[in-house]
């Protein structure tokens, strides 16, 4: 059998490749899809933890996150559309009427 | 049984009651009154609930004090703000119905927050007092930055998600549960578990966004410039109390954990620095009013500090106290808008004592409630945070708290001299509020006032409520 270990680290792998895609990336689907990286990279550790312990808590966890996951994506391409509606870019260095 | 779950029925109902007249032609006037009608049903509804208790879901949803001490704020807050925005001059006509609806469902998830007591509940509830906030940022006529304000929002609002999700996958893989209860129960044989205190700092960060602590501050000037005045005036103070009361609940469990409270001490003088020196050199109120609340959640960071001196109190007490003088400070910010459909510069106050004295008066009250001035609530409240962090010996983060108030005074002195001294020739036509909203301006000032010269009565229901946690 596989270590929990082993997992965990390809979780964390993949948590990180998430948040560099999301830091360097210019696209905004791009780094929404990044996010999608991170939160799988989320049901990965939950599953894994879960079958680790013999606890099915994790599991629904999972289930529940992979729902929240699509609602993030529906709301997020929806304004994604309508910025690319206004603006004709979805470049993130483009998007910079407002300065922080 | 039914009375200790009632506010979460009423606002409930009102989200179903907004869906459907979304569908509907109904007038504009029908609509927001049937909100404020909602909202002040919804308070009476927690008076009512404020001392059940009671258990749910196999213990994942438990009222106590705590919880419907929380409710009562939210949906005051929920009231006051719907007062606050019944002109709705900058939403356009055909959102009005969808933004009530919207609303309502951020208010039950806060609700919710407040409550839950358990990981998958308390992650549920959030994201359901999270997604419809993104959505409501882009509800606005004209211009066209709002969309990029919601784009802002909502793309980093998602990371702090991701973040706070896999500080939970932790705190489970740590602890092996998803109740609250059972953590606590567990959290002193794992003060040196890494896996423990990585999932409770990276849960931190998902709050800390929230909040808009410093580090992860980013989006509120925008999003405060970008959206509507009458979204702001929601989103400013709503989210920041169900923060507060995650932030209260889960810091209460971690506050074993030695190594993390300088972390959050320096995260505390971090942000209150950093909003008020951005804040300095703003030229429009509601950027202002971002920075204001980013340093403002420096100091609600600093109660953490001391969990056992009070400063959980002090937390409630301050947060009671921002949600009103944020709601007055918008009041204004409102009022002063005018017909135009751009930004609220600095300049729109000028002369404001001459086109509407009560309304000056609101500004300065609020304003120097804000900057933490005697005699107003915001005084009370500073001056509870800091010894409380003093008393836990966070001395220097105390004083910072001071130096900073000195920085805040002249910040905010600031706005309030163009609004007193402006000159006579700029005087725009006199301000002519509706009896409504003079009725909240003049309701605001007193309680502001009244907080900050008898604070006993909020501070005895805030312990009460802050004793239901142990």
């Amino acid at each position: 059998m596989i270590p929990v270990n082993w997992y965990l680290t390809l979780a964390a792998v993949l948590f990180c490749i998430g948040v560099y895609g999301f830091l360097t990336r210019r696209n905004v689907v791009i780094m929404l899809l990044s996010v999608e990286l991170m939160l799988n990279a989320v049901n990965l550790n939950l599953v894994a933890i879960s079958h680790y312990m013999q606890d099915l808590s994790g599991q629904i966890l999972t289930f529940f996150v992979i729902a929240v996951a699509a609602a993030e994506a529906a709301i997020g391409l929806a304004i994604i559309v309508t910025v690319f509606r206004n603006r004709r870019t979805v470049l993130g260095d483009q998007i910079t009427e407002l300065r922080g | 049984m039914i009375t200790a779950l009632l506010p979460e029925i009423i606002i409930g109902i009102a989200s179903l009651f907004f869906f459907t007249s979304s569908l509907l032609d109904l007038k504009d006037r029908t609509v927001v009154n049937a909100a404020i009608g909602f909202s002040g049903l919804s308070i009476a509804a927690a008076l009512i609930s404020l001392g059940s208790h009671g258990d749910f879901f196999y213990y994942a949803y438990g009222v106590d004090r705590f919880s419907r001490f929380f409710v009562l704020l939210i949906t005051g807050t929920f009231f006051l703000a719907c007062i606050i925005t019944k002109g709705m001059k900058q939403i356009p006509s055909e959102k009005i119905s969808e933004l009530y609806f919207f609303i309502s469902v951020v208010v039950l998830g806060l609700i919710m927050i407040t409550t839950a007591r358990e990981l998958i509940t308390l992650f549920i509830a959030l994201e359901l007092a999270s997604y419809p906030l993104y959505i409501i940022t882009s509800y606005r006529t004209g211009l066209g930055y709002q969309f990029e304000a919601a784009v802002k929002y909502m793309i980093f609002g998602v990371v702090s998600t991701a973040f706070m999700l896999y500080g939970i996958s932790y705190l489970y893989g740590a602890f092996g549960t998803t109740f609250l209860h059972e953590i606590v129960a567990e959290v002193h044989g794992h003060m040196d578990n890494s896996l423990a205190i990585a999932g409770a700092i990276l849960f931190l960060v998902g709050l800390a966004y929230k909040l808009a602590l410093f580090p992860f501050h980013f989006w509120a000037p925008d999003v405060y410039a970008g959206a509507a005045g009458e979204v702001v005036t929601f989103l400013a103070s709503l989210p920041k109390l169900g923060a507060i009361a995650l932030l209260v609940r889960t810091v209460s469990m971690f506050s074993g954990m030695e190594n993390l409270l300088p972390v959050l001490a320096v995260l505390a003088v971090l942000s209150m620095t950093a909003g008020n020196l951005m804040a300095l050199n703003q030229q429009e109120l509601k950027r202002l009013l971002a920075y204001s609340a980013v340093s403002h959640a420096g100091y609600m960071f600093l109660g953490l500090l001391a969990p056992d001196q009070g400063g959980f109190t002090a937390m409630l007490f301050y947060g009671t106290v921002y949600a009103i003088m944020s709601l007055g400070a918008f009041l204004v910010a409102l009022q002063v808008a005018g017909d135009e459909k751009g930004d609220i510069p600095l300049s729109n106050l000028k002369g404001l004592w001459g086109r509407s004295p009560l309304m000056a008066i609101l500004l300065t009250i609020a304003l120097a409630s804000l900057a933490g001035l005697p005699p107003t609530g915001g005084f009370t409240g500073k001056l509870l945070l800091l010894t409380a962090a003093w008393k836990a010996g966070y001395l220097w983060a105390a004083v910072a708290g001071v130096l900073n108030t000195v920085i805040g005074i002249y910040v905010y002195l600031k706005a309030i001299k163009i609004s007193l001294v402006g000159d006579e020739e700029d005087t725009h036509a006199l301000l002519a509020s509706p009896t409504a909203i003079r009725i909240a301006a003049a309701a605001i000032c007193i309680t502001l006032l009244y907080l900050g010269i008898t604070p006993g009565k909020l501070i005895s229901m805030a312990d009460m409520a802050v004793n239901a946690l142990s």
